[in-house]
């Protein structure tokens, strides 16, 4: 068999020509038989080779190949030019969107797309598009810096760090969501649960002038709810906060009180085991410290 | 630990583990709370407890910078208070700064070290927990640099915020620190009555190794 384009002769079985690489054989695309590079006809079906493939190609694919051929004309008006491309998006989007209502989670996204921007513009980008939890920045254009990589990186790392603030949102919301929900209910003990709740997690922002009345306000809702278990939370929400701020005796009077509370509430699942000093994991975090530094058990 | 690793309930584990941790750091048990703290890790990693892997990594690094890794104590806190950024939680740096500024002071980059202390102060003032222990240290290290004065007044300073709080043990520090600095002055008798004084405190506990100290440094001040 001859090749098409160098004219070199191969073996009939072959496919492609072993002098130049160019194809030896022609697939029909209405049978797929395989014909000699030259053949017009397919013998097998009798198919018109050349034409007949770009028909059947045209007829599959037609609108789209006009159109795009369209845009890419368009596209040669305008200017090549280097571009650093930034997309980010949140790890784990679907999972926290599962968890949250609709309203928090867009309040969740345009934070996060507020807290993007801000970062990007602020190291000269560009924000293209938002794809809803992405965000596609190009740097370079429309204006364009001698170091529009690096600009990129950067506002990356900027990202990451303001989302890291970012990311203790979704439990706040969630909390005053419920605390709100659980006011227009009236539950009293839900009340008392989120109420302690969000003095946990001012707790665990170091801020003790918002944790200390909340734990107060949360022992007082569950004691009229008259839930022990919700009352050794607010207790441990006391002893918490005491002892952060220093106040070790007052730390240890909850604690006694506290710990009373946690062995009635049932908490502990063998009650013939309650809670002691012979080896009780909670007291032993919050006493350890706590009696350490008051110098006596 | 034991008990909680036995019922297979790992996060109270990994709570006992870091108490048990804490507490011997703070008792100067330094391999024993290594001992502790190491599994308290492994399982905070493994279970993904990160901010208890942030905490045990804060404190095993103290803990083996006293126990003279300085260098490799230094890089464990870092790494644990870059976990607690990535947790978001607060809670408690004000403690993991402080041992941070003395891991850096133990492997002699003092610059550095006083530079940590201030921002342990700086970082929450309403968190004074440890501030006591913060100033005494901040005190030692300007001890170190040759600032006798600056460093009186951080050890008096902390003596005033634990004894204002009733914290013993840190006061009991803070007055050991004064009368070291004191012993080759005038001011002996002053050192000696307050050490005394705080010491006699205590009625229990005469094996641990601050008030060993406490002892042998009353017994080196005769009056």
């Amino acid at each position: 068999m001859r090749s098409p384009n160098c004219h070199s002769e191969n073996l009939d079985s072959r496919k492609f020509c072993s002098e130049c690489g160019a194809g030896l054989q022609r697939r029909c695309a209405r049978c797929g038989a395989n014909n000699a590079p030259t053949a017009k006809f397919c013998g097998e079906c009798g198919t018109p080779l050349g034409a007949s493939v770009v028909a059947s190609d045209e007829a599959l694919v037609a609108a789209p190949i006009h159109s795009s051929a369209r845009v890419a004309n368009r596209d040669i008006t305008g200017e090549r030019r280097h571009l650093t491309v930034l997309f980010c998006d949140l790890v784990g989007s679907t999972a926290i969107s599962a968890q949250l209502d609709p309203e928090e989670w867009r309040e969740v996204v345009a934070g996060y797309h507020r807290t993007a921007a801000e970062a990007i513009t602020r190291f000269g980008g560009h924000v293209a598009k938002y794809l809803g939890d992405g965000v596609m920045a190009y740097f370079g254009w429309p204006e364009a810096h001698d170091n529009d990589a690096e600009r990129a990186a950067r506002a990356g790392l900027a990202i990451l760090d303001a989302i890291t603030k970012l990311n203790q949102q979704p439990a706040i919301v969630a909390t005053e969501h419920a605390v709100a929900l659980a006011e227009k209910i009236g539950n009293l003990q839900q009340l008392a649960t989120w109420i302690t709740s969000k003095g946990m997690n001012a707790l665990l922002a170091g801020d003790y002038r918002t944790a200390g009345p909340l734990a107060h306000q949360s022992l007082e809702l569950a004691i009229r709810a008259d839930n022990p278990a919700n009352l050794g939370l607010s207790r441990l929400l006391q002893i918490m906060t005491s002892y952060w701020r220093g106040e070790f005796g007052r730390a240890e009077q909850h604690f006694a009180v506290g710990l009373e509370l946690f062995n009635k509430s049932g908490y502990f699942p063998d009650p013939s085991r309650p809670v002691s000093d012979s080896g009780a994991t909670t007291r032993g975090y919050l006493a350890g410290p706590t009696l350490r530094c008051n110098g006596k058990p | 630990m034991r008990r909680a690793v036995g019922e297979n309930n790992l996060y109270d584990a990994v709570l006992a583990g870091l108490a048990a941790g804490y507490l011997h750091d703070y008792m100067r048990n330094f391999e024993y709370a290594e001992a502790v703290l190491v599994p308290a890790l492994e399982l905070s990693e493994k279970h993904q407890f990160s901010q208890f892997a942030a905490a045990a990594q804060c404190c095993l690094g103290h803990v083996r910078a006293r126990l003279g890794r300085a260098a490799e104590g230094v890089a464990l806190i870092n790494k644990g208070l870059k976990g607690f950024a990535e947790v978001g939680t607060r809670l408690g740096l004000t403690r993991e700064e402080t041992n941070l500024g003395d891991a850096q002071g133990l492997s002699g980059v003092l610059g550095d070290a006083l530079e940590t202390i201030e921002e342990a102060l700086a970082l929450n003032p309403e968190e004074l927990a440890y501030r006591s222990e913060t100033l005494r240290i901040r005190g030692e290290l300007r001890l170190n640099q040759g600032h006798i004065e600056l460093a009186e007044a951080d050890f008096y300073e902390g003596i005033a915020l634990a004894r204002s709080m009733s914290a013993k043990a840190w006061e009991l520090r803070a007055i050991m620190s004064l009368a070291r600095l004191l012993c080759d002055t005038s001011r002996r008798d002053e050192a000696r009555m307050m050490l005394s004084d705080i010491y006699n405190w205590f009625t229990e506990g005469f094996d641990t190794a601050d008030l060993i100290d406490a002892k042998a440094l009353l017994d080196g001040l005769p009056g």
